[in-house]
């Protein structure tokens, strides 16, 4: 005998199984429930800092083939919060740590998130290869015009490229794996980047290739030229001004609120217009309808 | 015919001298802890005047106690249950804390501690509620104390404003005319009690066996509509503690075998102390009484405790020997029902109060004889050719009938004068008794409109000016409901004395 609570949760797993059959019956890969193409965008954002698909280990392994050297429950597991996994002396996961001295950080994935990310691995990356393949083409198309303009980035797309909504062209993880800006958010293994150019100047774009824990990643794949322009004008704009872009969703929030809060006062000073606010004070003053 | 039993309460107002001495006595012992400071459960107003919180009797700013609806019923004037409801978070009929006024104390301290210097230092006062320093201080409990020819505090008192024209409020300021007197408040401890019916929690409720009206101190909620359903503003918000408080009658004094604090400290002996019989079947029906009927409602409800039949009323619903003989030697049975002097402080607001006042028969009047303005002239006999001052004192009185009328019969003047009529007889008879200088026919012609005998003067004056302790003050030995009931043989009331306490307490099994 079930009892309500337990009852309703049996009734919501069912669903649960039968929508993800549905899922995967619909999905495309066949063989992984995860969306490739999605995964390739995540591994850009969260991976690519510290992982290659088939150029080499970093700051971790190279995952070429890593969906067959392990099983899916194990990746899952692992992906889900390594750390835990480590102390459960899983003896993958403490080979893994004896090897690489930096522990992996619990990157926060969700369960659809990871079965993209693993689907995408499973592909050795060919997903992500398109993709980027597919942005070189554009960026090649574009930047005609961007290195006519002397270097004159877009800090648009400066932007684009530090969220890792629009790939480096070399491969190289975006600015938001490892860095922040305020009002867009981002990594924390990082310095934030909002005021960086204030400081340092358009010297900064060089530390991707000459810094210590940055130039292993880009020397690799390292930045064109028009990238760099790109981002430094983004920097720039993100340093003169730090609230501007965020300035579209907080600003509109804050707008909304005040807006709000100033609807609900009147609608409560209508409903209450006989409260009580006062009385003695304007008894004494002699103001109001109080005589003297 | 349903006899229940109530500690019932009469203020002889003829002999409040206004020293606030029963205030201080409630204070030192009730409300002398953090969050009480503001309030009085006893306090003494001017009247005229807009009293404590500032012109409480206004219930159209206050929407106290009850009204009548289209069809003759009852209803909060506050709200109905729609309106708790919807009012539930927010009760917009609170007074604010200026409508009582901010408690402050001094910074004595710095009286002591203060460095040598060319001034004179200074206690400045320091709010009890924020702790700072408060440069002026613009309101306190009894801020319009003896201030009754006032502009501000007079002229705004409700009832110079609803019951008198413009010429006699006009009068009420000259000089020569101006008059006060004071007007003790407690919390009344009512038949039918707003504060109970505007509780949502049912955490206020009225002892089986005495009456007194208690908050659970458990149960309040802090929804504060009692705050507002009491038309005297006689519950208070605890700010500290969160739950509502109020004059409790000293009931842990009570069944200790003492009278409440303020009425035994009280300097006028002004007060007095006694179980009555009530029948509460029919409670209802006389708080639905037209304005003008009121009184005389109320009177009706209170039974004569030596009636056989009330007795056993009394006994059916297992109220003991003790208080049945409490209830004969009563001496509010007297003033209220007995002699019809004492009566309920606004009775409009329906909640049937069991605090009655005996008005004030102020001031002796005074005449100017010979370019002498002499006091005694009202007392000594009048020329022959025209009727003797005293006879008159009713409608030459100082203070309009009108505004009497307003605070203790809801408006209906005759009833006023009937009993300024007696207090007038009384005090002409005893004087031609002791004085010898009124003449016969006044006093006959002032015993004929009083309708007292000579015997019932006496007794009048010598329960007014010459009652002992044990007469003013006749409370049957309680332990609870259980000794009350008769289950219990009278214990040493001193045996509970140490318990006494305000606080968390269980509630008694029995209660309405």
């Amino acid at each position: 005998m079930l009892n309500a609570p337990s009852r309703r949760r049996a009734r919501f797993k069912q669903v649960l199984l039968v929508s993800a059959a549905i899922g995967l019956g619909v999905s495309t890969t066949g063989t992984w429930a995860g969306d490739a193409s999605a995964g390739a965008t995540l591994f850009q954002q969260k991976c690519a800092a510290c992982h290659t698909i088939g150029q080499g280990d970093r700051v971790g392994p190279d995952l070429k083939g890593v969906t067959k050297e392990r099983d899916e429950a194990w990746l899952k597991e692992w992906l889900k919060d390594p750390a835990a996994m480590i102390a459960s002396g899983d003896p993958g996961a403490k080979e893994l740590s004896s090897k690489y001295p930096m522990t992996m950080p619990n990157l926060g994935l969700s369960d659809q998130q990871i079965d993209d990310l693993i689907a995408y691995m499973a592909q050795d990356g060919a997903a992500g290869a398109q993709s980027s393949a597919g942005g070189a083409a554009e960026s090649a198309a574009a930047p005609a015009a961007a290195a006519s303009a002397e270097s004159a980035g877009s800090a648009d797309q400066g932007e684009l490229l530090f969220t890792g909504e629009a790939s480096f062209r070399n491969g190289g993880p975006s600015c938001a794996a490892c860095h922040s800006v305020a009002g867009l958010g981002g990594g924390s293994m990082g310095p934030d980047l909002t005021s960086t150019h204030s400081r340092l100047g358009d010297a900064m774009i060089t530390w991707p290739s000459a810094m210590a824990p940055m130039q292993p990643i880009f020397s690799a794949d390292p930045l064109t030229d028009s990238e760099k322009a790109d981002l430094l004008a983004f920097f720039k704009a993100k340093a003169a001004n730090p609230n501007q872009s965020s300035g579209g969703p907080v600003g509109m929030l804050l707008g909304l609120s005040i807006i709000g809060v100033a609807a609900l006062g009147a609608i409560v000073s209508f409903v209450w217009r006989r409260r009580i606010i006062a009385v003695r004070e304007p008894m004494v003053s002699g103001t109001g309808r109080w005589r003297r | 015919m349903d006899i229940r039993a109530q500690v019932s309460m009469v203020f002889h107002l003829d002999k409040c001298i206004g020293c606030h001495t029963c205030s201080i006595a409630c204070k030192n012992i009730w409300t002398d802890r953090q969050g009480t400071e503001y309030m009085w459960w006893n306090n003494v107003e001017t009247k005229p005047g807009t009293g404590y919180p500032t012109q409480w009797e206004d219930q159209e700013k206050y929407k106290g106690g009850w009204e009548r609806d289209s069809r003759g019923r009852l209803k909060l004037k506050l709200q109905g249950r729609a309106g708790a409801l919807t009012n539930i978070f927010y009760n917009p009929s609170l007074p604010t804390l200026d409508d009582y006024y901010e408690p402050w104390t001094y910074d004595y301290k710095n009286l002591f501690d203060a460095p040598e210097g060319d001034d004179q230092p200074t206690a400045r006062a320091v709010s009890l509620v924020t702790g700072d320093f408060m440069d002026t201080l613009e309101a306190g409990p009894n801020w319009d104390d003896d201030m009754g020819g006032s502009e501000v505090y007079a002229a705004n008192d409700p009832n110079v404003l609803k019951s008198l024209s413009e010429s006699e409020q006009q009068s009420l300021k000259t000089l020569e005319q101006t008059v006060f007197f004071y007007l003790p408040r407690i919390c009344n401890h009512c038949l039918n009690p707003g504060c109970v019916a505007a509780c949502p929690t049912g955490a206020i409720y009225k002892r089986g066996e005495d009456g007194i009206v208690l908050i659970s101190q458990n149960r309040c909620r802090a929804w504060r509509m009692c705050v507002s359903g009491c038309p005297y503003k006689k519950t208070y918000f605890n700010w500290s503690t969160g739950k509502s408080e109020k004059c409790i009658l000293c009931y842990p004094r009570l069944e200790s075998g003492q009278p409440p604090a303020c009425f035994h400290s009280c300097v006028g002996r002004i007060r007095y102390i006694g179980m009555v019989l009530y029948d509460a079947d029919g409670i209802e029906q006389a708080a639905r009484s037209p304005d003008d009927g009121l009184v005389d409602a109320q009177r009706a409800l209170i039974k004569d405790p030596y009636d056989p039949e009330v007795i056993a009323g009394a006994k059916r619903n297992g109220i003991g020997d003790a208080v049945i003989t409490a209830a004969q030697n009563s001496p509010v049975y007297k003033f209220v029902k007995r002699w019809g002097l004492a009566l309920p402080l606004h009775p409009e607001f329906r909640t049937m109060p069991m605090l009655f006042y005996v008005p004030p028969l102020l001031p002796v009047i005074a005449a100017i004889r010979d370019g002498q303005y002499e006091t005694t002239a009202g007392m000594e006999t009048a020329p022959a050719d025209e009727t003797g001052p005293n006879l008159n004192t009713v409608d030459k009185a100082r203070i309009p009938m009108q505004y009497m009328a307003s605070l203790f019969t809801a408006g209906n003047v005759e009833k006023i004068k009937q009993v300024y009529h007696k207090l007038v007889a009384v005090r002409m008879y005893m004087r031609s008794e002791q004085v010898g200088d009124q003449r016969e026919e006044d006093v006959q012609e002032a015993l004929r409109r009083a309708e007292f005998t000579p015997e019932q003067c006496v007794s009048v004056f010598e329960l007014t000016s010459l009652p002992t302790f044990e007469e003013r003050f006749v409370v049957p030995p309680m332990e609870r409901e259980r000794a009350m009931d008769g289950e219990l043989p009278p214990l040493d009331p001193y045996s509970r004395k140490a318990a006494g306490g305000f606080g968390f307490r269980d509630a008694p099994a029995r209660r309405f």
